[in-house]
């Protein structure tokens, strides 16, 4: 009996150990869909590509998030007092799970504090996107 | 607690410590060269003279309108890459390295950058001016270069580098995010990928060799 709690406990320590990263799906997809433009750490790219990492355009303008990965975006942006203009690929196929993840993976990441987004939330704003 | 349960508490701890502490990788030490760097790319003996590979003549035009030919690197050195501005995959990775290349040797006047756009079409003086403003990038060192398609396409080979163009592919075109080192004499020295921190930090490293060449 006694044996069988350490081995659980041990399974734990594995599980456990090296999973510091909460949003482990949101952080792959991230890296797949979104960094090669905003980069690794959020930071964006100078005056090129805005930055995720405390932004405050990303707060102000959260619920949008959904429609813009999935639509794209164009036109004159102002993000923490700086402004950009280079326009954003759409991605149609990327889905409302995939956006969930990301979106959460982005709003805890990298100083960022933003909330939770669920799934059936990210859902219904995408049948609104324009 | 008998020396039994003891002993196993000191495992589970021993365990649980060692399996936090190796969470940490640690740091890859980068290995930087020493000594003359070699020069790259074929090369032939003839006459009793080695011909080593070397750059052709070139002509491009630089995002102020300026013509870039290969007199304007007489006497320096200079890092190549091939992008475009629109470029929706690793150009901006690769920039964000490039960028630290430029302003490492922002105040050097021996070392420049030359950036040459596969998309010659799209990406005129105007839009390349536009893409280094976005940058940052003062006037100066850095050339954001455009010209005859087919040229550019053709002196690829001659940088190290690959240019096509493909409709399948992200943006229309298929690169490679390699920075390749071309001394004074238009020999290449080194090169390294644009998208490995690790190798930019080596390639930095070999830069500043070449540059402490008398």
């Amino acid at each position: 009996m006694k044996n069988s709690i350490y081995v659980f406990l041990l399974g734990l320590v594995f599980c456990l150990s090296c999973q510091t990263q909460e949003f482990e799906q949101g952080r792959e997809l991230y890296l797949f869909y979104c960094s090669s433009c905003h980069l690794e750490s959020g930071q964006g790219l100078r005056s090129l590509y805005p930055p995720l990492a405390e932004s405050d355009y990303l707060a102000k303008y959260n619920e949008t998030v959904p429609c813009i990965i999935r639509k794209g975006m164009e036109g004159k942006i102002i993000v923490n007092g700086k402004d950009y203009n280079a326009p954003m690929a759409a991605m149609p196929k990327i889905t409302a799970f995939e956006i969930t993840n990301i979106m959460n993976f982005i709003n805890k990441s990298w100083g960022n504090d933003l909330p939770y987004v669920k799934f059936v939330d990210v859902k219904n704003k995408l049948e609104e996107c324009k | 607690m008998n020396s039994k349960t003891y002993l196993s508490f000191v495992f589970f701890v021993a365990i649980l410590l060692c399996s936090i502490l190796s969470c940490e990788e640690p740091p890859k030490k980068v290995a930087l060269s020493t000594g003359p760097l070699p020069i790259l790319g074929e090369k032939e003996e003839i006459d009793g003279v080695m011909n080593y590979h070397s750059v052709a003549p070139f002509k491009f035009v630089n995002q102020y309108g300026d013509t870039i030919t290969e007199k304007t690197f007489a006497d320096k050195a200079y890092v190549v890459d091939y992008f475009f501005t629109s470029c929706p995959t690793i150009c901006p990775k690769v920039k964000e390295q490039e960028l630290l290349i430029y302003d490492t040797f922002k105040d050097n006047n021996n070392l420049s950058l030359l950036s040459v756009s596969i998309d010659p079409k799209y990406d005129k003086v105007e839009r390349l001016k536009w893409y280094a403003d976005k940058l940052e990038v003062e006037k100066g060192n850095w050339h954001f270069v455009t010209g005859d398609k087919d040229f550019i396409y053709d002196i690829a080979d001659d940088f190290f580098h690959i240019a096509i163009e493909d409709q399948d592919v992200p943006g229309g075109f298929d690169h490679d995010g390699r920075l390749v080192l071309v001394d004074k004499n238009k020999h290449i020295r080194s090169f390294c990928n644009g998208l490995d921190e690790k190798d930019v930090e080596r390639f930095i490293g070999d830069i500043k060799n070449l540059l402490s060449e008398k």
